[in-house]
C-alpha cells in the first residue's frame, strides 16, 4: 500500500478587495510507494510547499484527497509522520534537549526514560550533541536546520516529510541531510522531500515528482524523468511555453 | 489534555521572555507606587486612595497585559510558522489554541497574584474583600484574553486589540448606555442596549476594584455570577476562536 496517496487537489488563493483570485494548484495527484525516496522537485514559487501544506492540512485545498498509509490524516496517522517545514523557526528560548522533549511528548512517542536514551542519539545523528543544552537561539541557521530535522526523526517516523531540507546548508550539512535520509531508508521509512535541484534526486531518489506552475508534470522514476528529458531547465522552460501558448499568456 | 498543558507550560516560557510582560509588570508597580505616594499625601484617606488607585494600576496593567498577549499571541505563531511543527503532530487547532490560551491565562494568574500580594502587604489587609477583588480582576482579564485572541483568528492584531479595548470599555458603559438609552425614550435604542448584554460582558457588576469592597466583602452569589459569567463568556470566544482558526489557512 502506497504511504500516501494524493488525488486531484486544487487550490486556489482568495485575492483581496482589487484583487485576482489565483488558482496554484491544478488536480495535483502523485503517490508515494511504501519504504520508496521521492523527490520533489520544481521551481521557487511553483507550489511545492503548498502542496505540503495540504498534505497537512495547513491549508485547505479547495478539492482533492490525501491519505497518509490508506487513510485521511489524523492523529494515529501524524505519530507516524516526520515533518521539517520549509524555514524551521522554532522555538528560541528552548534548550535542543527541551525543544526535542516538547515534540516527543507531543508525538506521544514513549516514556521520559526512552526519551532519555533517545534524544543524545538524534542529537549525535545531526551533530548537535555537544550542544544539547544550549538554548536554540545561539544556534547558526544551519544548526537549527539540523535541530528541525532531530524532532523530525526523533519519534521514528515511518514517513518523512521534509520541505526543502537541504536549503541553506554548507556542504558539509548537505552531506550530513543525505547520510541521514539515506539511513532513514534503510530502516524502511518513505521519504518524501522537496527541492529545486535536480542533482539532489539523482542522489536519492527512486521516484520523482516534478511540479511546474502548479501542475505535476511527471510522477514516475527518475530515469524515466531522465529519459524524457535530460535537461531540466529546458523542460520548465518548455512547459512555461506551452502553459503560455494554451492559456493566451495570462499565467 | 496532555498535549494542551504541555503547549501551555511552553507559551507561559515564552510570554515571561517578552518586553510586553516586563512593561506591563513596571507599570503597574509604578501605579501601586503612585498609589502610596497620594495616599501618603494624604490626611485621612490614606488607605482608601491607596486601595482605590492601587488596584486600578493594577487592573489596567493585567488588562493591557491580557490585551496585547491574546492580540499577538497567534500572529506570532502565524508570522514565524512554529505552528506549523505544533500542528505536524498529533495535536489539534483547537488543542493548540487552547494551550496557549491556557499559558498566558497562568502568566496573567501569576501578575494578578504578585500586584495583588504587594497591595496587600502595603495596605496591611489580608483579610475581608482582598480575595474578590483579585478574583474579579482575574475574570475580567480571561475574557480579554479570550476576546482578543478570538478577534486575532480572523483580524490583524492590531485590530484584535482594538476590539479588546472596545470591549474593555462597552463593558463598563452598559449601565450608562442603559440609562441613556432610557432616557431618549426610543424603543430601537433600549432594544439594543437590552440585549448587548448577551454578548458584552457587564464589567461593572464585578468592578470591586475599590477600597469600600475590600472592607465590605462582594456577597457570594455575586461572587458566584461573576465567575459564572467569565466562565461563559470565555467558554463562548474560546469555542468561536476555535472554530475560525479551524478554517484559517496557515499560509
Amino acid at each position: 500500500m502506497p504511504m500516501l496517496v494524493v488525488e486531484r487537489l486544487n487550490k486556489t488563493f482568495k485575492g483581496g478587495l482589487f484583487e485576482k483570485d489565483r488558482q496554484v494548484l491544478f488536480d495535483v495527484s502523485f503517490s508515494l510507494p511504501a519504504g520508496e525516496t521521492c523527490g520533489f522537485v520544481g521551481g521557487n514559487g511553483q507550489g511545492k510547499t503548498t502542496t505540503i501544506k495540504c498534505l497537512f492540512e495547513f491549508i485547505r485545498a479547495d478539492s482533492g484527497k490525501v491519505l497518509f498509509f490508506g487513510n485521511a490524516l489524523g492523529p494515529k496517522e501524524k505519530k507516524r509522520i516526520g515533518y521539517l517545514p520549509e524555514r524551521p523557526y522554532l522555538y528560541e528560548f528552548l534548550t535542543a534537549r527541551e525543544f526535542l522533549r516538547l515534540h516527543w511528548d507531543l508525538s506521544q512517542a514513549g516514556s521520559f526514560s526512552e526519551f532519555q536514551e533517545m534524544a543524545p542519539k538524534v542529537l549525535k545523528r545531526v551533530e548537535l550533541d555537544h550542544v544539547i543544552d544550549r538554548p536554540l537561539r545561539s544556534f547558526s541557521k544551519g544548526m537549527l536546520q539540523r535541530a528541525g530535522l532531530a524532532q523530525a526523526l526523533i519519534h521514528r517516523p515511518d514517513l518523512l516529510i521534509l520541505d526543502e531540507p537541504m536549503s541553506g546548508l554548507d556542504p558539509d550539512g548537505r552531506l550530513l541531510v543525505k547520510e541521514l535520509l539515506r539511513d532513514e531508508k534503510k530502516r524502511g521509512a518513505g521519504i518524501f522531500f522537496s527541492s529545486h535541484l535536480l542533482q539532489d534526486m539523482d542522489e536519492l531518489c527512486s521516484h520523482l515528482t516534478v511540479i511546474d506552475g502548479g501542475r505535476i508534470r511527471h510522477d514516475g522514476t527518475v530515469e524515466g524523468f531522465r529519459n524524457e528529458h535530460p535537461d531540466l531547465e529546458q523542460a520548465f522552460r518548455a512547459w512555461r511555453l506551452k502553459d503560455r501558448s494554451s492559456t493566451g499568456g495570462s499565467r | 489534555m496532555k498535549a494542551v498543558w504541555r503547549l501551555a507550560q511552553t507559551s507561559l516560557r515564552e510570554m515571561l521572555r517578552e518586553k510586553i510582560f516586563f512593561v506591563a509588570f513596571g507599570g503597574a508597580l509604578f501605579l501601586v507606587l503612585l498609589s502610596l505616594l497620594l495616599g501618603e499625601m494624604s490626611l485621612d484617606e490614606s488607605e482608601r486612595l491607596l486601595a482605590d488607585l492601587g488596584f486600578a494600576g493594577v487592573e489596567l496593567a493585567v488588562s493591557a497585559l491580557a490585551l496585547f498577549s491574546g492580540s499577538f499571541l497567534l500572529a506570532r505563531e502565524l508570522d514565524r510558522q512554529t505552528c506549523l511543527l505544533i500542528l505536524s503532530k498529533p495535536v489539534s487547532r483547537q488543542q493548540f489554541l487552547l494551550g496557549k490560551w491556557l499559558g498566558t491565562a497562568m502568566l496573567v494568574f501569576g501578575f494578578v497574584i504578585v500586584l495583588s500580594m504587594t497591595m496587600a502587604l502595603l495596605i496591611g489587609r489580608w483579610w475581608g474583600g482582598f480575595l474578590p477583588v483579585a478574583a474579579s480582576i482575574f475574570v475580567k482579564s480571561l475574557i480579554l484574553l479570550s476576546w482578543s485572541l478570538f478577534v486575532s483568528t480572523f483580524a490583524r492584531p492590531i485590530l484584535a486589540l482594538l476590539s479588546g479595548v472596545s470591549l474593555y470599555l462597552l463593558g463598563h458603559w452598559l449601565g450608562d448606555l442603559a440609562v441613556f438609552a432610557e432616557k431618549s425614550g426610543d424603543p430601537i435604542r433600549i432594544w439594543i442596549v437590552k440585549n448587548l448584554r448577551w454578548v458584552v460582558p457587564n464589567f461593572d457588576l464585578y468592578n470591586w476594584k475599590s477600597h469600600f469592597h475590600l472592607v465590605e466583602t462582594p456577597l457570594l452569589r455575586d461572587i458566584l455570577g461573576m465567575a459564572l459569567q467569565g466562565v461563559a463568556f470565555c467558554a463562548v470566544f474560546l469555542i468561536l476562536a476555535g472554530f475560525f482558526f479551524r478554517r484559517k489557512d496557515l499560509v
